[in-house]
């Protein structure tokens, strides 16, 4: 483990080092103007992967909601939420919740501790995007990236003046929302604030019957949220080619656990309830040369998670990067880099003086072969004391065909990913196991992308398909006296997912139609034992079937839109006996925008669940019926 | 434009119609079988409410899972189950998160009531008389400890908690002999005795944690102890003789890896005790060890051994032992049948953690 930190500290080194020589070797550096920081990072060595990019409509519709909902209503992935607006997590392409990273500003949001996220608990009105890459791509992001990552961002405006947004919503089920944008700025300089609070009584009813036949209407107990958030940004170029970014995120995510649909029959219960605080912060700076970008940050994160006012898990993290790119010709880009954190966990089950470095070591290349024709190389090492990572490359292409009004694209890739076991599963009293090997991912994917422009009328289609399998999974399982984590299980996934998109614009009127379906086939291939019931049958919630439409209409300052989403049939955890209904929900929206001048006021209708849909995302979980929301928007100097 | 937006939403709406008329559920289809045979208690994921039970058919050979759901029009358990008993014809779930007690016609496995949910963390149960005596941990206390645990008495026509009686910290197995109640305390190294003609309340102390009972053929009651997680010495980890007259502790036998359910169960002549225990770590397997009451002898060798193992049961009418695999609770158990000898005889799939057998 020492020898692993060494080895990583001496590259560090190396790379400041050489960074510094390069750097002095060209003086010279760009104007940072001519520098648009439009991609994230990573995106110019993703050639052969599929990305999908929020549009801001979308931000906007879903002003209040979270990740959750932003990944429900606009992507096939499967989120499997525990009743309304509570604890809700991913299946990306068919893999378990922590399997996916989910990322801002590259540091890794996954819990260390129990290794996923709860997506409730990241607000849309605190980003101006999210990015969401499909597939593995730890040779980019690290650990947890193997079904998938998403990225939650902003990006500097460099704002001129000033900006203010406020946003007001009242739904059903004492639902309220408040939330303020304010930008400030001299075009040199901006401060970007976005502050929210959230409240849910979430008191919705719902039908049961009882042992003896009776038929009655309860309501909803114990599922009140209440959250609130605050995202401070400062960007400053510094002498025309640096430019400096300090952030910072504070928010508290509290819910109470909504109980079972049987629970209702005990009088007077005392439910449980969890609490997440969180802090993090940012300083990156970025300086562009003539023929390159030097990158470096610093952070730190503090992760608190309260549970019924007792139990408490809690993380600090200190995180340290540097990278630097060069653009070798207009042809070729090069990219290398490390990375460190040093983390300090409290959870009473952990040795006191628990602590852990880890360290990452990465390169990445993109390439034009020829005109059209990409080329991305990546690799990444991550060292973790007692235990070992693999060395996870990737390989992609991609070429595209430009004819006329008609852009075609091929994409192939293929990539090792892997996932570091969590503090759980390593530190846990007696039974962690420190030395637990690393889930790993192998996946192969194929995909192609149609654009097509006709004068107003424009139409976008894509396909992917993959293959992935994952091993050493990791499951816990009786071994003397207690429960150990064993690197058991083995997964093959293998999916399609299409989408399509057209958009025709007349009279000033728009009309999107937009539809999307992803089919995903998770298979056991091993289990718990030799003889688990469960191999060679479909993982449990991991629905086959997921796909979404929507059309909107756009006219003058009104707009309508209609939305729909299907989740298909999945098993509970007892995938023999426990089938899970799909559900389709239907959304509506109205808007209507009022402007004065630079002043603009936006009023929305929602109804939720048109069809007053009676459906259970997780088994024995009610969700609720038809419901409403209006949102008042303000924009001053928009 | 506003006839294009109309017939747009119109289109969506049927086309979403269409596809929810297809989405009827089946089910109800399930033939419930009345005869003998033997009911598994699946636990269920603690807070998950996917306790259930199976019943599995000896002479064909074939389970029904789900069978109290599938009997009651789709109204499942919806809790985790801790344990089961059958008395006069009814069946007694023992039920936790939530915690309550549900009743059902053990001939055709109907609810019989709604579910008595005045006891906190129920566990195990014994009938004496009209009454049933419950053990219940009670809440925990802030720093996770038990400090109101108590023995729930339910009064068996009306189904309502009349009373509780006093005893150690976590009541785990119960067992009634005669008018006596023995009471395993398996946060302490204790039994509590109760006996209810007299209401004397007394304890007889241990050298490990008690979990369950068995009365042999020769009427001495058994008792597993555990090292309560390293709390007790490993090698006071065993088998602990009673004498239901007197309450004196018996011969002492030690088992290791009897673990902190301490699942037992005893042949139809009461002459043999069957024991789960885990082999320690590294090592990960778990046995089934046969202990001859009337010699007192462990044997050396482990009768059944395998992965998982989370329970057993005996079929004193047909003389098959029952092994619960719950293949860590992650995913489908199953049960494995064997004969006397160990010898494999059927495996069939259940639902989530298979812990308890009750025959019928």
């Amino acid at each position: 483990m020492k020898s692993a930190h060494n080895i990583l500290l001496c590259l560090v080194a190396a790379m400041l080092l050489f960074s510094a020589f390069h750097s002095l070797a060209q003086m010279k550096t760009v104007e940072l103007h001519e520098v648009t920081i439009e991609a994230l990072p990573f995106e110019k060595f993703t050639t052969g992967s599929k990305t999908k990019k929020s549009d801001s409509l979308q931000m906007v519709v879903l002003g209040q909601g979270t990740l959750s909902d932003y990944m429900q209503q606009n992507t096939t992935v499967y989120i499997k939420e525990r009743g309304n607006k509570m604890l809700a997590s991913v299946s990306f392409r068919g893999t378990g919740s922590s399997h996916t990273g989910v990322f801002w500003h590259g540091i890794n949001l996954n819990s260390l501790t129990l290794g996923n996220s709860d997506f409730n608990g990241f607000p849309l009105f605190l980003f101006d995007d999210i990015t969401i890459h499909y597939g593995g791509a730890s040779s980019l992001h690290g650990s947890d990236a193997i079904g998938g990552s998403i990225h939650l961002g902003s990006r500097p405006a460099w704002t001129d003046g000033s900006s203010l947004q406020f946003q007001q919503d009242f739904g059903s089920f004492g639902n309220y929302f408040t939330g303020v944008k304010v930008n400030l700025g001299n075009g040199k300089w901006e401060s970007k604030t976005r502050i929210f609070n959230r409240l849910l009584k979430n008191n919705f009813t719902y039908n049961v019957t009882d042992r003896i036949g009776d038929n009655y209407e309860v309501k909803q107990k114990n599922a009140e949220v209440h959250n609130y958030g605050l995202l401070q940004e400062f960007n400053r170029k510094i002498s025309g080619s640096g430019f400096l970014s300090l952030k910072g995120w504070m928010g508290r995510n509290y819910h109470q656990v909504q109980p079972l649909m049987v629970t209702h029959q005990r009088e007077n219960q005392s439910g449980d309830e969890i609490e997440d605080k969180n802090l993090r912060l940012i300083a990156e700076y970025e300086h562009f040369f003539k023929h390159g970008q030097l990158s470096t940050g610093m952070g730190y994160v503090w992760d608190y998670q309260l549970f019924n006012e007792t139990d408490v898990i809690e993380t600090k993290r200190l995180l340290g990067n540097l990278s630097y790119e060069w653009n070798l010709s207009d042809k070729t880009v090069l990219k290398a880099g490390g990375s460190t954190k040093y983390i300090v966990p409290k959870v009473w089950s952990y040795e006191d003086d628990l602590t852990e470095w880890r360290g990452d070591v990465f390169i990445s290349a993109n390439q034009e072969l020829i005109t059209n024709w990409q080329l991305s190389v990546n690799a990444r090492k991550t060292f973790v004391p007692f235990t070992t990572s693999p060395v996870a490359p990737s390989i992609s292409t991609s070429y595209l065909i430009e004819h006329g009004e008609l852009n075609v694209i091929f994409r192939a890739q293929i990539e090792r990913s892997y996932r570091i076991p969590t503090f759980n599963d390593r530190y846990w009293g007696e039974q962690g196991r420190p030395d637990l090997k690393s889930e790993n991912g192998y996946s192969h994917e194929l995909g192609h992308n149609l654009e097509w422009e006709h004068g107003d009328f424009s139409m976008d289609f894509d396909v992917a398909g993959f293959y992935m399998k994952i091993s050493d999974w990791i499951a816990w399982k009786p071994s003397g006296n207690l429960w150990r984590p064993y690197n058991l299980k083995e997964v093959k996934v293998s999916g399609v997912e299409l989408s399509g998109k057209t958009n025709w614009i007349f009279n000033r009127t728009e009309i999107e139609l937009s539809g999307m379906y992803a089919y995903n086939r998770s298979i056991l291939l091993q289990g718990i034992s030799e003889n688990d019931p469960a191999i060679g049958s479909q993982l449990p919630y991991t629905p086959i079937h997921r796909f979404a439409i929507s059309a909107s209409l756009l006219m003058k300052s009104y707009r309508f839109s209609i939305h729909g989403n299907y989740t298909g049939m999945r098993t509970g955890i007892d995938i023999i006996n426990e089938e899970i209904e799909e559900f389709f929900i239907l959304n509506f929206t109205m808007s209507k925008n009022f402007s004065i001048g630079k002043q603009m006021l936006s009023v929305e209708g929602q109804v939720i669940n048109i069809m007053d849909i009676s459906y259970q995302n997780v088994h024995r979980y009610a969700m609720p019926g038809r419901n409403y929301l209006i949102s008042v928007n303000f924009f001053f100097n928009k | 434009m506003n006839k294009i937006s109309k017939l747009m939403t119109m289109a969506v709406l049927i086309a979403a119609v269409c596809f929810f008329s297809s989405c009827d559920n089946e089910s109800g289809d399930v033939e419930i079988p009345k005869k003998t045979g033997v009911l598994v208690v699946n636990a269920g994921n603690f807070g998950s409410g996917n306790g259930s039970v199976s019943f599995y058919d000896e002479e064909l050979g074939v389970i029904t899972n789900n069978i109290i759901k599938e009997a009651n029009d789709g109204a499942e358990v919806g809790a985790g189950i801790e344990s089961i008993y059958q008395h006069d014809g009814v069946g007694y779930l023992v039920c936790n998160a939530p915690d309550k007690i549900e009743f059902f016609s053990v001939e055709d496995y109907k609810y019989l009531a709604n579910p008595n949910t005045n006891v906190a963390q129920p566990r195990y149960m014994t009938v004496v008389g009209n009454k049933a005596y419950i053990t219940c941990w009670g809440p925990w206390s802030a720093n996770f400890t038990l400090e109101e645990s108590y023995v729930a008495i339910m009064d068996l026509s009306t189904k309502e908690i009349v009373g509780t009686l006093e005893c150690g910290v976590g009541p785990e197995g119960i067992f009634a002999v005669g008018n006596k109640l023995f009471i395993a305390n398996s946060f302490e190294n204790s039994i509590t005795v109760i006996d209810l003609s007299s209401s004397s309340n007394s304890k007889i102390n241990l050298e490990a944690a008690p979990q369950h009972f068995t009365l042999d053929g020769a009427g001495t009651l058994w008792v597993t102890l555990s090292s309560n997680f390293g709390v007790y010495p490993e090698d006071k980890v065993g088998l602990q003789a009673i004498n239901t007259s007197t309450d004196a502790k018996g011969s002492f036998t030690k088992v290791p890896g009897i673990s902190e359910d301490g699942v037992l169960a005893i042949n139809s002549s009461g002459e043999k005790i069957y024991v789960l225990t885990a082999q320690p770590w590294p090592g990960t397997a778990t046995e089934v060890f046969e202990f001859d009451a009337n010699s007192k002898m462990l044997e050396s060798e482990a009768l059944i051994t395998g992965e998982n193992f989370n329970g057993i049961g005996y079929n004193q009418t047909t003389d098959m032992l029952y092994v619960a695999d719950a293949a860590g609770f992650a995913g489908n158990g199953q049960i494995l049948v064997y004969d006397v000898d160990g010898m494999v005889q059927d495996d069939q799939v259940t639902s989530i953690g298979p812990f308890h057998f009750m025959f019928k």
